[in-house]
């Protein structure tokens, strides 16, 4: 019993980073007045996610994403970090520390590094990606506490990174984006190069607790065949129609209720 | 039998609430409160209907899930909200990592621009 929830729970989190890189996809998709990243060098978003049942939600963890420069001796570069954390009183049964990160450069954006490391109730497990452009490939590393495997993946230009993608995706033009139009982004997860799918759905008004009632867009998600698709369910992500286009809130909904996780912070 | 059903259901239930009250769920907790209290009310209505005098057990179930609800909601205002633990080892883990990633950087710029 124990473990099966150890399972979904370790889903949830992953569900909600793969949702929090299509939101950001999309409101920067969307965002005419955007800034990229790399004119912004320092940003911090905050997320709370939540366990939503018949209208009664229960906060869960804290999901932070951060943009700061970084130098090497010959370049700079971005370090675009996410962190996933549980609050206090879920420690003692579930402890989350996920830490993601990539280094781009602030030119394109593309990754040179992805570096995972997540520690999800006692489940231990680090990935790492070297982006070699040239010859089109990603060495991968996976370490488990069983040992660890290396693996390289055939890759093209467009292939990113869990969270490099969001930054690159904020430099895009949005007249590509239009109406029920689905756009399809790849990213390696997992070592392996897997799609997610994003369509427009309409503006509704969404009432948040940090920001009032605000006009957003709404987007349907869904994944390729891979472990998200497991999770079943419409995922839903609310965008904000103003100047900041932030990505309010995000909803997946799972057979006893649903996981939401909201935008409580924005720097 | 139903009767025999309605009595088993509502104090697992009611059992439930109490339990869930003192975890990290405790809001949820009201759920199967509600529902225990449902049944037992039920319980009660349908020995009245058959002129039979209503047993403790089930305004022991009722009343269970009420002080399971309460101590539910008395642990939600209580407890700490939204904080995140000082965590040291992740901070930690945080730093060696980015100095690492530098490090290894510097390596994978040098292997690239050969």
């Amino acid at each position: 019993m124990l473990g099966s929830n150890q399972n979904i729970m370790k889903n949830y989190i992953r569900l909600y980073l793969a949702i929090l890189i299509v939101s950001i996809h999309v409101n920067v998709r969307a965002n005419k007045e955007s800034i990229p990243p790399n004119t912004r060098q320092k940003e911090e978003l905050t997320f709370t996610a939540s366990y939503s049942m018949s209208g009664l939600m229960t906060d869960i963890a804290q999901i932070k994403m951060q943009t700061t420069p970084v130098a090497t001796k010959t370049k700079k570069l971005l370090h675009l970090k996410c962190t996933a954390r549980t609050f206090s009183r879920w420690d003692s049964y579930f402890k989350i520390r996920d830490l993601y990160e990539a280094y781009v450069t602030p030119q394109d954006l593309k990754p040179l590094l992805f570096k995972r490391n997540i520690s999800e109730g006692g489940y231990e497990k680090q990935l790492k990606y070297i982006f070699n452009r040239k010859l089109q490939i990603a060495q991968t590393t996976k370490t488990k506490k069983s040992g660890s495997t290396n693996r390289d993946v055939k890759i093209n230009n467009d292939v990113r990174d869990i969270v490099s993608a969001i930054y690159k995706l904020r430099l895009m033009n949005d007249s590509d984006f239009t109406n029920q139009k689905v756009i399809k982004q790849e990213v390696l997860v997992d070592q392996k190069v897997q799609n997610i799918y994003i369509s427009y759905k309409g503006k509704e008004t969404i009432n948040s607790t940090a920001y009032g009632n605000k006009p957003c867009y709404k987007y349907s998600i869904s994944f390729d065949k891979n472990q998200l698709e497991n999770l079943q369910g419409n995922k839903y992500i609310w965008i904000t129609a103003d100047h900041n286009r932030l990505p309010l809130q995000i909803q997946a909904e799972i057979p006893l209720g649903k996981v939401q996780v909201r935008l409580t912070n924005y720097n | 039998m139903i009767k025999s059903l309605l009595y088993f259901t509502g104090i697992m239930l009611s059992i439930t609430t109490l339990v869930m009250a003192f975890l990290p769920i405790n809001k949820l907790a009201i759920i199967p409160g509600m529902i225990a209290i449902i049944l037992g009310v039920v319980y009660i209505i349908k020995n009245k209907k058959e002129n039979k005098t209503t047993k403790k057990q089930s305004y022991i179930v009722i009343g269970l899930a009420i002080l399971g609800i309460a101590t539910a909601s008395i642990m939600d205002i209580y407890n700490e909200k939204n904080t995140i633990t000082k965590d040291d080892n992740f901070k930690q883990k945080e730093e060696n990592s980015k100095r690492e990633a530098v490090e290894e950087l510097e390596s994978i710029i040098d292997h690239l621009e050969e």
